[in-house]
């Protein structure tokens, strides 16, 4: 049985990165977490073969998630990227022009339900 | 004058009458001689021309033959000429409109001066006119500059008030009988010092004998005592009134009722505060969002895996803190946005940046803005308004952020002359203010902002909130470097 993809989160607020990873540990998934979109970027380029799913918060305080997103997209289109924030809404302009442009392949909106982050996973990445 | 007349008369007698004809010709009233029967004897050099006749259509003449009729009936000149030739009395003192053919009426000041003879007998009467037409227009422009500043006074908003030198009121205008519920009648001769607060009355006095010794005071609060027994806030500004030796005669006071004022002010604080925190709804949102998120997905974790032991306990931990960082932003929140209760209280102006910092020290680090703190740990405390404050600094902090749309440093600064004012700094590094925009920056509603950026009031808000200190704030801007404000407030003793 071949391995699940790593999921890498990127969020600012620690207990953020706790939250999520718990749900995706508890799914079956392995992990890394940064605290910063730099910390977040060495991530990628250091593991990014076994890195499939990234979780993107989007106010960084160093880089801004949507940057780090079409950087990521360019540079490592194999892994899926869903933004994760308390600032946008589904709806916001520039969440629904990410989606359109496939800046990014899913949003979930802070607070979020667990199950939401299920059916975002089963929708960018069928399980195998 | 026939010739043997003037054969008769000794030197001296000639000499006189020369000097006589000197002066009747060369002065600048119109002069006219009769005899007792009302004819013309002399007409100087000044009628003969203000009423365009000659000598030779002059003299010999009734009166009635020189003056028109009109004037000679409202002025009754032949009745008055002749009763002084009767009573040997003079008539002075009456004015008379004259009117040459082809000129503009000319106002004319005349009387009637009876010439005595050694026996005591009226020889003849001297009608001496001054032509008073531009005192008179002088007069009348006089008296209409007067009415026009009664009514100034009369219909001015703010008290009005004149005081002699001792400060007793002298006058006491509409606005101050509204004011103060005071009529005129009820103050006069009074001293203003009756009406004033009675904590302040001492100040008041000091304040009138500064002015009579020449001390002029401008924008001077002091409580008025109205006749209910309400003390209303007066802004005072008085100026010397002095006579042409510039000795003082009296002082001019000049009262703006600020009860009213203050009250539009504080409602215009309010609604600019809660549009300053719809700017910055969106990171409040965030602020908030995010420790409700780790709190929901922790309760649902608990939920989906009540067998996990370590797993619960952190999650019991993360739900209980969360909820408090939630409760905590709310709470900032809600103390910002309560109305201010207009009290002045000690306050260390580290504290209010602090406080009013951590509304939006998440947005500005997420704006990739440093802050950097340079506070006088030693700053001695100044009675503020502190949610006022509070205020004025956030509005400065988002006019800072917005002008650091890339980020930037903020510089926070705190400093003091140790024994007259506070001063606090905040320096960006962001766009500058192009100097065509530096007068502008503090007018309401003046904003570079895109609509729903900014509210435009801002600075304007922060200016009031300033003054309302009695501070000042001033600004130095580079483009393209950043710009710097720096706010004064002043340390008051009691």
């Amino acid at each position: 049985m071949s391995e699940k993809p790593r999921v890498l989160i990127v969020d600012d607020e620690v207990d953020m990165c706790w939250a999520l990873e718990n749900i995706l540990m508890l799914e079956g998934y392995k992990t890394h977490t940064a605290t910063s979109g730099k910390e977040g970027l060495e991530l990628i380029r250091q593991l990014h073969p076994n890195i499939g799913m990234l979780f993107l918060d989007v106010k960084l305080p160093d880089i801004d998630g949507l940057k780090f997103a079409s950087f990521a997209k360019q540079h490592y289109p194999q892994i899926k990227i869903i933004i994760i924030s308390g600032y946008y809404y589904r709806d916001s302009e520039a969440v629904q022009q990410g989606l359109a442009n496939s800046l990014f392949d899913g949003f979930i909106g802070k607070p979020f339900n667990i199950s939401e982050i299920r059916s975002a996973i089963e929708t960018i990445a069928p399980s195998q | 004058m026939k010739s043997t007349d003037f054969d008769n008369m000794s030197l001296s007698e000639r000499k006189y009458e020369r000097l006589c004809t000197m002066i009747f010709s060369c002065i600048p009233s119109s002069l006219l001689m009769f005899d007792r029967n009302l004819r013309v004897v002399i007409a100087n050099k000044n009628f003969l021309e203000k009423s365009r006749r000659t000598e030779y259509e002059t003299i010999g003449k009734h009166v009635d033959d020189i003056f028109p009729s009109v004037i000679l009936q409202y002025t009754r000149l032949s009745e008055r000429i002749r009763t002084v030739f009767e009573t040997g009395v003079g008539d002075r003192g009456r004015e008379m409109y004259y009117r040459s053919p082809g000129l503009p009426t000319r106002v004319y000041y005349y009387n009637l001066t009876p010439l005595v003879d050694n026996q005591g007998v009226v020889e003849s009467v001297m009608l001496i006119m001054d032509d008073i037409t531009q005192q008179v227009s002088l007069r009348e422009k006089v008296r209409q500059t007067e009415r026009h500043l009664a009514g100034v006074v009369e219909s001015a908003n703010d008290i009005v008030t004149s005081l002699d030198p001792k400060g007793m009121i002298l006058t006491w205008n509409n606005a101050a009988e509204r004011i103060s519920g005071y009529i005129e009648r009820e103050l006069l001769s009074k001293p203003l010092t009756s009406i004033c607060a009675d904590t302040q009355k001492a100040t008041l006095v000091s304040i009138i004998e500064g002015l009579s010794r020449g001390k002029t005071v401008k924008h001077i609060e002091l409580g008025l005592k109205t006749k209910t027994g309400k003390i209303i806030p007066i802004s005072w500004s008085f100026a010397l009134m002095r006579d042409d030796a510039q000795a003082v005669v009296g002082i001019v006071g000049v009262g703006q009722d600020l009860a009213e004022r203050r009250e539009l002010e504080a409602q215009l604080f309010h609604s600019a505060k809660l549009a300053s925190l719809g700017v910055m709804a969106g990171g409040i949102a965030h602020e908030i969002r995010n420790p409700l998120g780790i709190s929901s997905a922790a309760a649902q974790l608990l939920l989906e895996y009540p067998e996990n032991e370590t797993l619960r306990k952190e999650c019991a931990q993360k739900i209980y803190s969360g909820i408090k960082r939630a409760s905590q932003i709310i709470e900032e929140l809600l103390k910002f946005s309560r109305p201010s209760e207009g009290r002045f209280e000690l306050t260390n102006i580290n504290d209010a940046i602090m406080e009013t910092l951590t509304l939006i020290e998440k947005q500005l680090v997420l704006m990739r803005i440093e802050i950097k703190k340079n506070l006088d740990q030693h700053i001695p405390l100044i009675k503020v308004e502190r949610n006022l404050m509070k205020q004025a600094f956030l509005n400065m902090l988002l006019n800072a952020a917005n002008a650091m749309p890339d980020g930037g440093t903020l510089t926070l600064t705190t400093a003091t002359d140790g024994k007259n004012s506070v001063m606090i700094g905040f320096r960006d590094t962001g766009c500058g203010i192009p100097s065509e925009n530096v007068d502008k920056i503090f007018d309401p509603f003046f904003t570079t902002m895109p609509v729903g950026k900014g509210t435009g009031l801002g600075l304007s808000i922060t200016y009031s909130i300033i003054k309302h200190h009695e501070g000042a704030i001033h600004v130095e801007s580079t483009v393209g470097k950043g710009t710097a404000f720096t706010i004064k407030l002043p340390i008051k003793k009691e």
